[in-house]
């Protein structure tokens, strides 16, 4: 909000240097943003929080400099001269009428008439306070509705009496499609929800937003109606909202109006109006009040102890009083140490101890608590995190960048990739910001490919990329989404390499991550690395997918993406539920330090036997000391019958207690030999 | 037979490796290449033993020959790289030299994306003041995301249009404090924790808005915490952080419905204040709300916002280079 100091100055002597005031207001919650020069006068930009309607006037911070500088706020004067009967002899109930027809979105309504009104041009004075924050003169009773708004924080709005059908006043919900001329030149269809003031034919104002068109005071207006009225902040809210307009007085309903506001404002816009011109204001004023909303709010206390516990500084009880007496609260009783307090009526937002403390804190200044360290603590070891650290650590050190996308995915694009993840549903987003995030990822890849992508039309020839983050699946029988924490990573290269070499690349990731975690498949038999043979978006016949007693945990494969050459390679891993299954224990372990033998074996095999099966086979020969089995090399080709393939392989052996013998390895080799055979028939390659 | 052929086969294969490795100069080397592979050479001679064999067993003893003379191949082949030497013309001193003015081959490097290297420090300089890293949903509920914040329920905050909203009362999390309340329901006092993660609202993106970004939550809850523990907290870290023991920080006062006295967090940097994030007073409904008796206990609660200590650290110029993955950008910061 805009607000000059010399208008503050209407209300409370300041002499202190303009970045002084500016740095106090910030420092006690009014945060001033910048300011502007303005003649001989300054501008402050404030931000105001939604807690306090009463900064959201002049003078409203005009109090709380006062407290903060200890000077007095001067007095408003609220005086004008009142005539019984107009000069057709008529008193105020028989020229208008007011009737408050909905009180749950209206608590207060007043209103009072003026005659031998001369709407002309405005007085210096007011437009330069009116310009100093930046709104256009308009005319003498439209520019001092706006200087009472901007002064007190409190809307008014002035209605041409003429023009007023009747010189009815209804505070009625609008009819279902009823239209509405606003003066801001817009109109509207209304509906049920809607409060608006009508006279006896039509919507002339939407309740607490805007004013209508036909019945605006302008300069040949000659009788007016003003309303200073308090509307339930909700509902003007929600309505300003669905109309997409808002308005000064929108703004200060929506954040609440000082309930004893609306008669002060009112009487002060005469007081002015009288002031400033020859106008007439007939005695008396229309008024409706819920019941119970003049109440005077509850007693709160406050306890010196606790204000230090809480603020970690000692207040003085003298000036624990001296702030809250300053802002506006009336001391109701107690003793220094748990004194109480009535809270002014603009202060709706101080109900309670805490409240007080604050005030007392905001005034005192946070600032000036000193500085206190907390004892030192042990922090327990978070063996997840540590996992997922090292697993980035690894992704990082083997050339991959990390990215960082969003949760939200489009159902379209991957849907079969999706889908392999999770069956069910993709959750949806209500109101997505962008079309293709309509919903929460089920798969890190597809969010990740559209990077690699992006980055290969610009021209970046190697693409390595990978992404730790969370992934949102349905489950029958959980209300919410179940998250899980996934990794994903990506190679992408122009000239890239053949499709196996491809594949054991992106696939010697996952196995590396395996490794850290110590789910290797080598050694685990409970989680193997299958052939997929339905569709789960990647290439067909070169995608696999790890498997866990029956748990997808993982898949890697190709994926051609639009407008890029070569397939790019990909992989996905469930890591948080991987990272359950691993028992990763860094203790020594005894391993043996006798010499190992190792056999090459070449053999010529039918092509359609996969590794996984010689491995498995391997395994189940069940050889003594037989301590690993390492892939070396496949070959297709000229050398071998069509429909078979030579396959290289290493298999190593070592005791625990001494150097082995070869003929006992030969006869271990012999013996694995002959199971290829009988399953496989394999044969040495010659 | 087939038995002594074997052993002589090892024996062969060791004594010729150690006969390579003990080759002082190209000479020597030669005449064990000689010896063991040339016409008259130990192989040769093995090989011609082969129609001794039963014919089942030739085909596998051959290969076996054949490995071996693979390997002893292999180790000549690099015991002359070793000692420099050619089999023909000798070598001059500067054929041997390496051309050390040549680039090195450098192995594909990686990198951590700015934000959550950023992420880590944070966390790495809060677990030393003792705050313990935990966990919330991305996905959250209304009693969690407002009412156990103490949120109202006609609150501007809950507004449809300012959150993203999935079905029934779920939402996207708009700020990290839900944890918060999560780790308070489960967990008695004292508590010292952080909550790093990703939080959503549907704000118009801009050099400085958008509409995920990653925040870091702390809470402390316990016997006599006051706002000069908070104050002395926040001081620590940003000296830390920023390695600078002199650096400006204040705390503006502000409001946020969880918290009272609440405040801004404002870091002095580079001629100006810069909002780093929220913080206070843990409010005592939000402390009722989960059975803590806010006379006996008191806390401090901040949160900040990842993004802008990165853009500060890293001298970013606009939020959204962050989330478009460019490598060219990422790899900047390896």
């Amino acid at each position: 909000m805009k607000v000059s100091l010399d208008w503050l100055r209407d209300h409370v002597d300041i002499d202190q240097r303009v970045e002084d005031v500016a740095y106090k207001l910030t420092m006690c919650g009014l945060n001033c943003e910048g300011i502007e020069v303005h003649g001989d006068d300054h501008v402050f930009e404030l931000e105001v929080t939604s807690n306090r309607p009463d900064h959201l006037g002049h003078r409203g911070v005009a109090r709380e400099l006062a407290c903060l500088f200890d000077q007095p706020l001067k007095p408003l004067r609220l005086d004008y001269p009142e005539v019984e009967k107009d000069s057709a002899g008529k008193g105020l109930d028989e020229i208008s009428s007011i009737e408050v027809d909905d009180d749950d979105r209206c608590g207060r309504y007043t209103a009072r008439v003026a005659f031998d009104v001369d709407a002309s041009e405005s007085p210096q004075w007011l437009r330069k306070r009116l310009e100093s924050i930046g709104l256009r003169s308009i005319n003498l009773v439209v520019d001092l509705s706006n200087y009472v708004l901007m002064d007190l924080g409190q809307p008014l709005h002035a209605f041409d009496l003429d023009r007023l059908d009747g010189g009815e006043v209804i505070i009625r919900r609008a009819r279902y499609g009823e239209s509405f001329a606003a003066l801001d030149g817009s109109t509207h269809t209304l509906d049920s929800d809607d409060l608006v003031i009508a006279d006896g034919s039509r919507a002339v104002a939407v309740a607490g937003v805007m004013g209508g068109s036909e019945t605006e005071v302008v300069s040949t207006t000659r009788r007016i109606l003003l309303e200073s009225a308090w509307f339930d902040p909700v509902p003007v809210r929600n309505t300003s909202r669905r109309l997409g307009l808002a308005s000064d007085s929108s703004y200060r309903f929506e954040r609440r109006v000082d309930i004893d506001g609306a008669d002060i404002a009112s009487r002060r816009f005469f007081h002015l109006l009288c002031r400033e011109s020859d106008s007439k204001v007939l005695s008396g004023c229309w008024e409706a009040i819920r019941d119970g909303l003049l109440d005077p709010p509850a007693e709160v206390p406050i306890r010196l102890d606790r204000t230090e516990l809480i603020l970690g500084d000692a207040v003085p009880a003298a000036e624990l009083d001296q702030v809250l007496c300053a802002l506006g609260f009336q001391r109701s009783g107690g003793d220094d140490a748990r004194s109480l307090w009535c809270p002014p009526s603009w202060r709706a937002d101080c109900t309670r101890e805490i409240d007080l403390i604050e005030e007392v804190g905001r005034i005192h200044g946070l600032d000036r608590v000193p500085d206190r360290q907390m004892e030192v603590r042990v922090v327990p070891e978070d063996r997840e995190a540590l996992l997922v650290e090292r697993t980035k650590a690894l992704l990082e050190g083997t050339g991959h960048h990390e990215s960082l996308t969003f949760s939200f995915g489009s159902e379209g694009d991957h849907r079969d990739l999706e889908e392999w993840w999770c069956i069910g549903e993709p959750w949806v987003v209500r109101n997505p910001v962008r079309s293709n995030e309509g919903v929460l990822r089920r798969s890190l890849l597809p969010g990740i490919l559209s990077c690699v992508r992006g980055n290969r039309l610009h021209g970046v020839e190697s693409v390595r990329l990978f992404e730790v983050a969370r992934v949102f699946h349905r489950r029958v029988g959980i209300d919410r989404p179940v998250e899980k924490i996934h990794l994903a990573w990506v190679h992408s290269d122009a000239d890239g390499s053949g499709p196996s070499e491809a594949y054991r690349q992106v696939r010697g990731i996952a196995d590396a991550v395996l490794e850290l975690l110590r789910l290797g498949t080598e050694s685990s038999s409970s989680t193997t690395w299958n052939p997929i043979s339905t569709p789960c978006g990647l290439g067909v016949g070169s995608c696999a997918s790890l498997d866990h007693s029956g748990e997808r945990l993982g898949l890697v494969g190709s994926v051609s993406l639009d407008g890029v050459s070569g397939d790019s390679w990909c992989g996905e891993l469930d890591l948080g539920t991987l990272i359950g299954h691993s028992e990763v224990e860094h203790r020594y372990r005894e391993f043996s330090r006798q010499p190992g033998v190792r056999r090459d074996l070449n053999i010529v095999i039918e092509d359609s036997v996969l590794w996984r099966d010689i491995a498995s086979e391997v395994d189940a020969a069940e050889m003594a000391n037989f301590e690993a089995l390492n892939f070396l090399d496949v070959y297709r080709g000229k050398q071998v019958a069509k429909g078979q393939k030579s396959v290289t392989f290493s298999v190593a052996f070592r005791a625990p207690d001494r150097t082995l013998t070869h003929e006992e390895v030969d006869v271990a080799i012999g013996g694995l030999m002959q199971r290829l055979e009988n399953r496989f028939e394999a044969q040495l390659r010659t | 037979m087939s038995e002594g052929s074997q052993v002589d086969l090892d024996r062969i294969e060791a004594d010729a490796l150690q006969a390579i490795e003990q080759a002082s100069d190209g000479s020597s080397l030669e005449s064990v290449r000689v010896g063991i592979l040339g016409k008259k050479g130990t192989l040769k001679q093995v090989l011609r033993s082969l129609g001794a064999l039963p014919p089942e067993q030739r085909a596998s003893f051959g290969a076996r020959v054949n490995v071996v003379k693979e390997r002893v191949g292999t180790a000549l082949e690099e015991a002359k790289g070793r000692l420099g030497s050619g089999s023909k013309a000798a070598p001059t001193a500067a054929r041997r030299a390496t051309d050390v003015t040549l680039p090195g081959q450098m192995p594909q490097r990686g990198s951590r994306h700015p934000v959550h290297q950023v992420a880590s420090r944070m966390i790495r300089i809060f677990g030393n003041l003792g705050f313990q890293v935990v966990d919330g949903p991305e996905v959250e509920d209304e009693w969690h995301n407002f009412t156990g914040l103490n949120i109202p329920v006609d609150h501007i905050a809950r507004d449809p249009a300012e959150n993203f909203y999935l079905e029934d009362d779920l939402l996207m999390r708009s700020q990290t404090s839900t944890v918060q309340v999560r780790v308070m329901e489960s967990t008695p006092p004292p508590l010292r924790i952080i909550a790093p993660g990703k939080v959503f609202r549907p704000d118009t993106v801009d050099a400085t808005h958008s509409y995920m970004f990653n925040q870091l939550e702390g809470l402390v809850v316990d016997e006599g915490m006051t706002f000069g523990h908070l104050k002395a907290t926040l001081l620590t870290f940003f000296q830390q952080l920023l390695q600078d023991d002199a650096m400006k920080l204040r705390l503006r006062p502000s409001f946020f419905p969880f918290t009272e006295p609440s405040a801004e967090v404002d870091l002095y940097w580079r001629g100006g204040w810069m909002e780093m994030g929220g913080c206070g007073m843990v409010d005592p409904n939000v402390l009722q709300s989960v059975g803590i008796d806010p006379e006996r206990w008191t806390g401090f609660a901040f949160g900040l916002g990842i993004e802008r200590v990165t853009m500060a650290s890293f001298n970013i110029p606009d939020i959204r280079y962050l989330y478009e993955n460019d490598v060219r950008f990422l790899q900047q910061f390896s």
